[in-house]
């Protein structure tokens, strides 16, 4: 240490000095104010991009930290720069407001996970725009026929991305050409058996209800669909107790109901349900409709009690995921 | 404007699928081009896939266009015999630079005058048949592919490479021509990149919708290429290997014509952002609008106060990319709460026949009888007059002349958000906003969306009043066919005469 700031600190600690000490220190401080916020503004520059947000804010927040120890701080601000992208790496961008989650699964998870209706609508909201991301995850729900999946790919249809949206549109109309292709499959064969093909009747009706209940029509057209639904069921008539088809008849009826009724109804599908199993529906016909209501309505006890009842469900290939997660969210 | 001896025309159009034997909104502007500058000599290039696929002519070619040639690219053409060639030792080296060049975007590496010589590796008969070709595609197979059969691969090599010599042979009967047109990248763009080298001459390439982009989507969803990965192999999120290779040969085709395009044209702003990214040097890139004949469309507006007919109208071909589903819903959706409305469609139906008997049926199922009415093509002139409110229910669009012709004789419009369409209904930059909003934008494949903002402007009289006259003086101000016209003539003049002064 040279012997000039020996004497100066000397000078300082003495008491007749103490208006020369106090301008030191705001010089220091001052000095460190203004490193901490280059070393902020450098911070801020290694963050990844889709974290500088509020610039201004946090540079001056960045700032004054480091300016509150002296020397040390800027180093410090400087080091967390440095550490704090790859901290981050792992975290989440906020998603857009494009595609959102649907109203009845707002458990879906919101981060990306496998490629079901979760990862897929993870991916489609945080893909930047004309990134493969968004039509590798269109693509990997392609094929899964489902409800949430049906209203992934048309919120899909408003995505900023252009060669998302058509192919979000193309994947819809496939799903809708594939029933009306049964439909037309159907009605050729009904003609040529005459009134007595009950069992074509059935499927007819469960392929308008298969519109409804995957989201594929809205509006208007969604109640065209249940009409035409009801109108096949009221031509089939009473069926005798002994028929073989009474008690798919049942089961259709239920789902009927569940459609046209709202979420209050819910006791009442419930209880068709019931009446079908009752009639001898098989549990792998009837199970997985009264499980969705039961998780529809929230109502957990149910679900627990349905599981329990029927415990091989936990080891079906295509149920037994869903039975074991939806297990965790009861046992939660 | 003098004319050189040496050329058979002045602009020579590249037109894949369109003008003159397709009507469509590029036809149209084809038409519109050529019959508004008389004083240019124009030619024509027809690129099609099979003769069998066209009905004939669909337009009476003005006076100017003095050179038509067709060109059907996967046509029953004569194959070369089956004799093994002699090949130079470096051929194998000599295919690997070549396709290294063109995923880089080299148009130069296809000097086909050399490589349709007999004895050059590139001919046709040396690809087909030769052994280094083979020598070549397996060890390609061997590096690259991943789940694809030998047999698919080998077959989608030959299939890709197929209408390229089909161009390379077209290049060299090309009519003499002082710069080169294409609507398009793709087979068309390619042939401009050709015979623009092969003559020395610029090439402009002017794009509708983006070629490119097209082909990503119809690629990614056809069926006619071969999946077979079984699902253990699948991987759900990955393109298979042999329709990636198929993008990516259309995106290279789209590399190429933007490397040697100058200028690059696009219709609006997104399009050509769209460009950019597809690899499109920016400082070549700019837009003209389209334009059409206002003052001949004035005349089929009704008088200001007038009530507008309770009608719809979608002026498009019967295709899917016009979503002609959606527009027939929608139809169904008005009539709920205007029982009395009507929905036309007025454009032609052959070109995709199935989908246009699906739209038949599907107006059928909703018990719609008379209230939908398929026109086929007419006249707008006989049309529009009788409309209340013009609707594009499209998934895809550049620059819609329909909404423009609608706006000219005083019809709002409803679309759905796509491309230029939301520019045309609330104006592009302050001026044009303050214009006004000339009907209603709405989410693609939302018939509910589109039959309330139908029903809205056809019970409102006030706001229909508004957008009538904000689509009237929008299209005034911004989209008259002598502003674009006027455009392309310099654009013409300056290109053809700069080169000729080099």
């Amino acid at each position: 240490m040279s012997p000039a700031i020996l004497t100066h600190l000397t000078g300082w600690l003495q008491p007749a000095s103490a208006a020369g000490a106090a301008a030191l220190v705001l010089t220091v401080l001052l000095g460190n104010a203004l490193l901490s916020m280059l070393c902020a503004i450098l911070s801020h520059a290694l963050l990844p991009r889709r974290l500088r947000i509020r610039t201004v804010r946090n540079i001056v927040a960045l700032g004054a930290l480091g300016s509150m120890l002296p020397l040390l701080g800027p180093l410090l601000v400087l080091f967390v720069g440095l550490i704090y992208p790859r901290l981050e790496r792992g975290s989440h961008a906020p998603p857009p407001k494009i595609v959102r989650h649907p109203t009845y699964a707002t458990e879906v998870r919101g981060h990306v996970s496998r490629f079901g209706a979760g990862g897929a609508l993870a991916r489609l909201r945080t893909a930047r725009p004309y990134s493969d991301l968004g039509s590798r995850a269109l693509l990997a729900i392609a094929t899964r026929r489902s409800r949430d999946t049906t209203h992934l790919l048309r919120g899909a249809l408003n995505h900023p991305d252009e060669t998302l949206r058509l192919l979000a549109h193309n994947l819809l109309a496939r799903r809708e050409e594939a029933i009306i292709a049964q439909i037309g499959r159907l009605e050729t064969l009904r003609r040529a058996q005459g009134l007595g093909a009950v069992q074509i009747i059935l499927d007819l009706a469960e392929l308008h209800l298969e519109f409804v209940y995957l989201g594929i029509v809205n509006g208007s057209l969604r109640q065209m669909h249940i009409d035409a639904a009801q109108q096949l069921i009221d031509s089939i008539g009473e069926p005798p107790v002994a028929a073989a088809w009474r008690t798919r008849l049942l089961i259709v009826r239920a789902r009927l109901n569940q459609q046209q009724l709202p979420e209050a109804g819910a006791a009442q599908v419930t209880q068709d349900y019931q009446l079908a199993a009752a009639a001898g529906a098989a549990p792998a016909r009837v199970l997985p409709w009264l499980l969705e209501n039961a998780w529809r309505a929230r109502d957990y006890s149910r679900l627990r009690d349905l599981l329990a009842q029927h415990p091989l469900y936990r080891h079906i290939p295509l149920i037994g995921p869903v039975a074991k997660l939806w297990g965790h969210a009861i046992d939660a | 404007m003098p004319e050189t001896p040496l050329s058979d025309c002045d602009i020579l159009l590249l037109l894949e699928g369109t003008y003159p034997y397709v009507k469509g909104g590029v036809s149209s502007w084809v038409h519109q081009l050529v019959s508004q500058l008389p004083h240019w000599r124009f030619g024509a290039v027809f690129l099609g896939s099979q003769e069998k696929d066209y009905a004939g002519m669909q337009y009476r070619l003005p006076a100017n266009l003095t050179v038509l040639q067709t060109l059907y690219l996967f046509g029953e053409g004569s194959r070369p015999p089956v004799k093994p060639p002699r090949l130079p030792a470096d051929t194998v080296a000599r295919y690997t630079r070549l396709h290294e060049s063109l995923r880089a975007g080299h148009a130069e590496a296809l000097d086909f005058g050399s490589h349709l010589e007999a004895g050059d590796p590139f001919n046709e008969e040396a690809f087909l048949y030769s052994e280094p070709a083979w020598q070549y595609i397996t060890e390609c197979y061997e590096a690259n592919a991943t789940e694809p059969s030998f047999i698919d691969y080998f077959w989608t090599v030959r299939n890709l490479h197929r209408p390229i010599w089909a161009l390379a042979r077209a290049t060299g009967t090309l009519p003499r021509a002082r710069l080169f047109l294409s609507p398009s990248t793709g087979y068309a763009g390619l042939l401009g990149v050709l015979g623009a080298q092969a003559q020395r001459r610029p090439l402009v390439l002017m794009e509708h919708g983006i070629y490119t982009k097209e082909r990503r989507v119809d690629l990614m969803n056809a069926d006619w290429i071969n999946d077979a990965r079984n699902p253990l192999q699948s991987d759900p999120t990955e393109v298979s290997h042999l329709r990636e290779m198929w993008i990516r040969f259309f995106e290279i085709l789209g590399r190429l014509a933007y490397r040697h395009a100058d200028p690059i044209i696009s219709l609006f702003e997104t399009a050509r952002q769209q460009q950019i990214r597809d690899g499109a040097e920016s400082t070549r890139t700019r837009i003209v609008p389209n334009g059409v004949d206002v003052e001949r469309l004035a005349r089929l507006r009704r008088a200001d106060r007038a009530a507008p007919p309770a009608v719809i109208c979608l002026l498009g071909r019967v295709v899917r990319i016009k979503d002609i589903k959606t527009f027939i819903r929608a139809a169904h959706a008005l009539r709920q709460r205007l029982p009395g409305a009507q929905a036309w469609i007025v454009g032609p139906e052959d070109e995709d026949p199935e989908y246009s008997r699906e739209c038949h049926e599907l107006a059928q199922a909703l018990g719609l009888g008379e209230a939908v009415r398929f026109f086929g093509f007419r006249g707008i002139e006989e049309i529009l007059p009788e409309v209340g409110v013009l609707v594009l229910s499209s998934i895809s669009e550049g620059l819609p002349l329909s909404i423009l012709e609608g706006f000219a004789a005083g019809l709002p419009c409803v679309t759905t958000d796509v491309g230029a369409c939301s520019e045309l209904v609330y104006g592009r930059g302050d001026e044009d906003q303050a214009l006004g909003t000339a009907g209603a934008v709405v989410g693609l494949a939302d018939h509910e969306a589109l039959a309330e903002a139908c029903a809205t402007l056809l019970e409102n009289p006030d706001r229909y009043a508004q957008a009538r006259q904000a689509a009237i003086r929008r299209v005034e101000a911004y989209y008259d066919q002598r502003q674009m016209i006027g455009v392309f003539d310099q654009l013409f003049s300056q290109r053809i005469g700069g080169e000729e002064l080099r």
